[in-house]
C-alpha cells in the first residue's frame, strides 16, 4: 500500500465556508489492531454539499464569554480560520477569586479520568486531601489514573483496543496523530458528545461554552463533536533572550534582519568568558526567512518548505552562524544538552524554545536571582521585510467521555468538566491549581497562591488537563506577563495564511518519516559537513522518497475543499 | 612482590607500567561517571549552574535533591512496592525455571520437545503490547502487582541457560542417586540444585534486576499511581517540564502547568537510587559469574 492518493481517502467536514477536513493517511497500517475498519471512504465523505457545510458548523457550541473574569491585559481576537485568540494577561492575582459556579457541579457520582503527567506523581486519592477537597467542592469523585505523559500513546493504544476505557479518558493531540485508525476506534470508544454540546445546547456548561471556538473546531471526528478540547496559544516557538544580561551590557534587543542577528551573535558571544550567542536557533529561522510552515501554494502548485529558495537562504546563514562558532559547543555536539539549563547559567544568551520554557526558566531561577529575566526578540524578516511568523493549532489535548455511559451521568460528567474549565481568577480555578488556601498554598507577596510543603507533595496537575480553559498568561511574574503579551500582539499580525489553515490533516505516514533523515541531511549542511549547494540534492531525494507522493496527497486535499 | 612460578618470566617494568596504565584508563572511563553523577546529585543548584551541567570539581554541597526525593512518601512507597515485587518476582520466576528446565533436560519427559519447542518460539516472536494486555486483561490483573510478575515470570534465554547447564551434568550422578531411591524432585533437589548454585545465582540476579527495573509493564497495566514502583515513580520526577521535548509548543505550554523543572541534581539523585541496589547485589553474585563460566570448561 505505497501509493498515494489510492491508499488515503480524504473527507469533507465543514467549518463556516472553510472546510474542516480530516485526511487519513491509511498506508501505514492499522495501529489500533483491535479497531481497525475497512480502509475508504468514511461517512461525510465525498460530494459534500453547502447543506453538509451548514450542519458541520453547527456542530461546535455556542460561544458566550464567560463575564466574571477580565484580562487586564486585552489579548487578540483571531479573526484567521483555526487560529485560536490571543487570550490576553494578568499582572496580578485576585485578591478574592469569585465563584465561578453556584451549584455544585456534580450529583455524587465516582468516576475514572485517565491523564498525563509530566511530574512527580501525587500520593493517590485515598492518601491526598487535595483530591479530596477539590472532589468535595465537585460534588462527585474524581478517581484519576495518572501516566506517564511520554509513554501514554502505548497505554492509551492499548486500552482502546482493549475496550478498557475508563469514563473520562485525555488524549493529547499529537498522540492522536500516532494512532492510524483513531477516526475509528473515536466512535467504538467515545462518546458522541454533539447532543450535549451542540450550539445552545451548551448552556448547562457555561464555562465550556467560554473556551474559544476554534478550538471546538479541533474536537469534531467523522462528523460529531467527540470530545472537550484544551485550548492552545498561536505560536509554536519564538527567540527567547536573556533579557537582564542584554539590558545590563545594552546589546541590541531588537535586531531586524539576519545580518544584524549574526553580528550581534560575533559581539555577544566569548568563548573565553564560556559565553556563547546562541542555542539551538535554526527553527525560528525558518519564519524569520519567509519559509512556509510546511506547504506553499503558488501557481496552482505545492512547494514544500524544503524546496523553496528560502531555504537554501536559511542553510546558508545557519552554516556561517556554525562556522562562527556563534553556537554553544555542548548544543553543537550533542543533541541533549540541557538549553535551559546553559541559558540559566549565562553560558548561552539567545535560544529558541516555546514561550512555557519562558515561565519555567523564570519559576526556577527568580527566587534565587530576583533580576533573572527573559524576553522574545520581537519578530523579524531575514531581509528586513514584513515578517513571518507561524501558528500552532487551536487545541492540544482532549478529554473524551467513555460510550455508552447513560445520559445522566453523561450530563454529570460533562457538568465536571465545566468545573474544571473555570478560567483563572476564580475559586475554581485557584482550588483546581493550587488547593486549599492556608492548607495548600499560602498567599506570598502581591497575593499570588505559593505551594505549601504539603502542596508540593499532594497537588498535581490534573483537574486541568480536564476542561481545558482559556489561554491568559497568568505567570506570577507581572513584568513578564506583560512582555509576553505584548510580543504576541505585536505578532499575531504577521502570522502565515498558508493553504491549508483550518482544514485538519492528518499527515501521512511515510511523509512524516521523512522528516527527522531528511533534516538530519540538512543539519550536515548547517553544521559545515557539506555545502550548501548539496541541497538541491537532498531535496531530490526528499521528493524522490516520498516527497513528491505527499505532494499528490496533500494537492487531493485542496481539490477536495475546492481551494484548488 | 609474590613469587613466581618457576616457569614464569619477571615481567618488565614498562610492561607493568604499560598494564598499570590502561587498567587505570579503563577504570577512570568507567568511574568517571559515576563520579559526576554522585556528586552532581549531592550539589547545590548553584555549583550546578556553575558548572553549566554535571559537576566535576566538588563545590558546595547538599543533600536537598535526597530530602526533597523522599519527602514525599510517594518515593519511599515504590521503593517498597519494588522490594516486594522482585522479590516474590524473583522467587517465582526462579522456581518455575529450575523446574522446567529440570524437567527438560531429562531427554525422557513428557512431550519435552515440543514445550521447547514452545518456548524457544517466544525468542522469535513477541506478541506485542495490545496482545499482552489483552491477555492481562482478561486474566483480571490490571491494577494488580501480579501484572508485574506473571506475564513475564518465565524468560525463555534463562530457562535454556539453566537447561543447558543441567544437561552438562552427567548422568552417572543423576543416575546413582536413582539407583539409591531418589525420587526426581530429591535429585533436583539434593544433586542437581548444589551442583548449580552458580548458574542459579546469576539467573536469579537477572530476574531481580529485570523485576527492579520493571517499569513499561507498569505503566501498562497499574492504574493506580499508589501501586507504581519506583522506576515508574522515578521517571516521573525525571520528566517533569520534558513535555517540551515531545514536539510542538502546544504540548510546552499544556504541559508547563504548576510544576517546576527539576534540578539536574535531582535528576541525578533519582539515577542514584535506582542504581544503588543492583551495585550493592552485583559484587555479591559476581563471583559466581566466573565460576559459572568455568565449571564444565576442564571436563570436556
Amino acid at each position: 500500500m505505497n501509493t498515494h492518493p489510492e491508499g488515503a481517502t480524504t473527507s469533507r467536514r465543514g467549518f463556516l465556508g472553510l472546510v474542516g477536513l480530516s485526511a487519513v493517511a491509511v498506508a501505514g497500517g492499522g495501529l489500533l489492531g483491535a479497531c481497525s475498519a475497512p480502509t475508504g471512504t468514511r461517512p461525510g465523505s465525498g460530494g459534500a454539499t453547502a447543506a453538509a457545510a451548514d450542519k458541520l458548523t453547527s456542530l461546535t457550541p455556542t460561544y458566550t464569554a464567560f463575564p466574571g473574569v477580565k484580562p487586564d491585559l486585552p489579548g487578540t481576537v483571531s479573526t484567521l480560520p483555526g487560529v485560536p485568540d490571543v487570550s490576553g494577561g494578568f499582572t496580578r492575582y485576585p485578591a478574592t477569586p469569585t465563584a465561578a459556579l453556584t451549584q455544585k457541579a456534580g450529583k455524587g457520582g465516582t468516576y475514572k479520568a485517565m491523564t498525563p503527567l509530566w511530574g512527580p506523581p501525587p500520593p493517590g486519592l485515598a492518601d491526598n486531601s487535595y483530591f479530596q477537597a477539590a472532589n468535595a467542592d465537585i460534588g462527585a469523585t474524581v478517581e484519576f489514573q495518572i501516566t506517564d505523559g511520554t509513554v501514554y500513546v502505548d497505554k492509551a493504544i492499548a486500552r482502546l483496543a482493549a475496550g478498557d476505557i475508563p469514563d473520562i479518558m485525555v488524549i493529547p493531540s499529537w498522540e492522536i496523530d500516532k494512532m492510524a485508525d483513531f477516526n475509528t476506534a473515536v466512535d467504538k470508544a467515545f462518546e458522541d458528545l454533539t447532543p450535549y454540546l451542540q450550539g445552545d445546547k451548551v448552556k448547562p456548561y457555561p464555562l465550556l461554552a467560554n473556551l474559544p471556538t476554534a478550538a471546538w473546531q479541533w474536537s469534531v471526528w467523522n462528523g460529531k463533536l467527540m470530545a472537550v478540547p484544551f485550548p492552545t496559544e498561536p505560536y509554536p516557538f519564538a527567540l527567547l533572550y536573556r533579557k537582564d544580561l542584554f539590558d545590563k551590557n545594552g546589546w541590541n534587543t531588537n535586531p531586524k534582519t539576519a545580518d544584524e542577528l549574526f553580528e550581534l551573535g560575533k559581539e555577544i558571544t566569548d568563548a573565553k568568558a564560556k559565553r556563547w550567542a546562541f542555542g539551538s536557533i535554526h527553527e525560528m529561522m525558518w519564519p524569520t526567512f519567509r519559509i512556509p510552515q510546511e506547504w506553499r501554494y503558488e501557481n496552482g502548485k505545492l512547494v514544500h518548505k524544503y524546496e523553496t529558495p528560502e531555504f537554501e537562504l536559511m542553510l546558508a546563514f545557519m552554516q556561517k552562524v556554525f562556522k562562527e562558532e556563534l553556537v554553544h559547543p555542548s548544543v553543537v555536539s550533542s543533541k541533549g544538552a540541557n538549553e535551559k539549563d546553559l541559558m540559566a547559567a549565562g553560558q548561552i544568551l539567545v535560544y529558541r524554545d516555546g514561550l512555557g520554557g519562558w515561565k519555567e526558566l523564570l519559576q526556577q531561577h527568580r527566587g534565587k536571582n530576583p533580576d533573572f529575566a527573559m524576553g522574545a526578540f520581537p519578530v523579524f524578516a531575514h531581509d528586513g521585510g514584513t515578517p513571518l511568523m507561524y501558528h500552532g493549532t487551536a487545541a492540544g489535548i482532549f478529554t473524551f467521555v467513555k460510550k455508552g455511559l447513560p445520559k445522566e451521568k453523561v450530563e454529570e460528567i460533562l457538568s465536571i468538566l465545566n468545573w474544571c474549565a473555570a478560567p483563572f481568577g476564580t475559586r475554581e480555578y485557584e482550588l483546581s491549581n493550587f488547593g486549599v488556601e492556608g492548607k495548600h498554598f499560602k498567599r506570598g507577596d502581591n497575593g499570588i497562591p505559593e505551594l505549601t510543603d504539603l502542596g508540593r507533595k499532594e497537588v498535581a496537575y490534573t483537574y486541568g488537563f480536564l476542561g481545558g480553559r482559556p489561554l491568559y498568561v497568568d505567570w506570577p511574574y507581572p513584568d513578564a506577563v506583560k512582555l509576553n503579551v505584548e510580543w504576541q500582539n505585536a505578532s499575531f499580525q504577521y502570522l502565515e495564511k498558508g493553504p491549508f489553515d483550518g482544514i485538519r490533516v492528518q499527515r501521512p505516514s511515510k511523509y512524516s518519516g521523512l522528516q527527522v533523515p531528511t533534516e538530519d541531511k540538512f543539519t550536515d549542511i548547517m553544521r559545515g559537513r557539506r555545502p550548501v549547494s548539496d541541497a538541491k540534492q537532498i531535496v531530490s531525494e526528499w521528493q524522490r522518497d516520498g516527497g513528491n507522493e505527499a505532494r499528490d496527497f496533500y494537492m487531493k486535499v485542496l481539490q477536495d475543499n475546492g481551494r484548488a | 612482590m609474590t613469587t613466581l612460578p618457576a616457569w614464569a618470566e619477571r615481567p618488565s617494568r614498562a610492561g607493568t607500567l604499560l598494564k598499570g596504565a590502561v587498567l587505570t584508563f579503563i577504570a577512570v572511563a568507567v568511574l568517571f561517571p559515576l563520579y559526576m553523577v554522585v556528586l552532581t546529585s549531592l550539589s547545590t543548584q548553584e555549583a550546578v549552574s556553575a558548572a553549566g551541567g554535571l559537576v566535576t570539581v566538588p563545590g558546595e554541597l547538599s543533600l536537598a535533591a535526597y530530602e526533597q526525593l523522599f519527602a514525599g512518601g510517594v518515593v519511599t512507597r515504590s521503593v517498597l512496592v519494588s522490594l516486594g515485587v522482585t522479590g516474590v518476582g524473583t522467587a517465582i520466576s526462579l522456581s518455575v525455571t529450575v523446574l522446567a528446565a529440570y524437567g527438560l533436560s531429562r531427554p525422557g519427559s513428557l512431550l519435552h520437545r515440543p514445550m521447547l519447542f514452545l518456548i524457544l518460539m517466544t525468542f522469535l516472536f513477541g506478541p506485542g503490547i495490545v496482545p499482552n494486555y489483552l491477555l492481562v486483561s482478561s486474566l483480571g490483573l490490571i491494577d494488580s502487582y501480579w501484572s508485574l510478575i506473571l506475564p513475564g515470570a518465565v524468560s525463555a534465554f534463562n530457562l535454556v541457560v539453566m537447561r543447558a547447564f543441567f544437561m552438562n551434568i552427567p548422568a552417572e550422578v543423576t543416575d546413582s542417586a536413582r539407583i539409591d531411591g531418589a525420587s526426581e524432585f530429591r535429585i533436583l533437589w539434593r544433586i542437581v540444585l548444589p551442583m548449580s548454585k552458580g548458574v542459579t545465582a546469576v539467573i536469579g540476579l537477572f530476574y531481580a534486576v529485570g523485576y527492579w527495573n520493571s517499569f513499561f509493564n507498569a505503566v501498562l497495566y497499574l492504574n493506580d499511581n499508589a501501586k507504581w514502583p519506583l522506576q515508574v515513580v522515578l521517571r516521573q520526577y525525571v520528566l517533569q517540564g520534558q513535555a517540551l521535548v515531545v514536539g510542538q509548543s502546544s504540548e510546552a505550554t499544556v504541559a508547563g502547568g504548576q510544576a517546576l523543572p527539576p534540578s539536574l541534581a535531582l535528576q541525578m539523585a533519582i539515577v542514584v537510587v535506582a542504581l544503588l541496589p543492583v551495585l550493592f547485589v552485583y559484587p555479591f553474585v559476581q563471583r559466581h559469574f566466573t565460576k559459572g563460566v568455568i565449571i564444565g570448561a576442564v571436563k570436556g
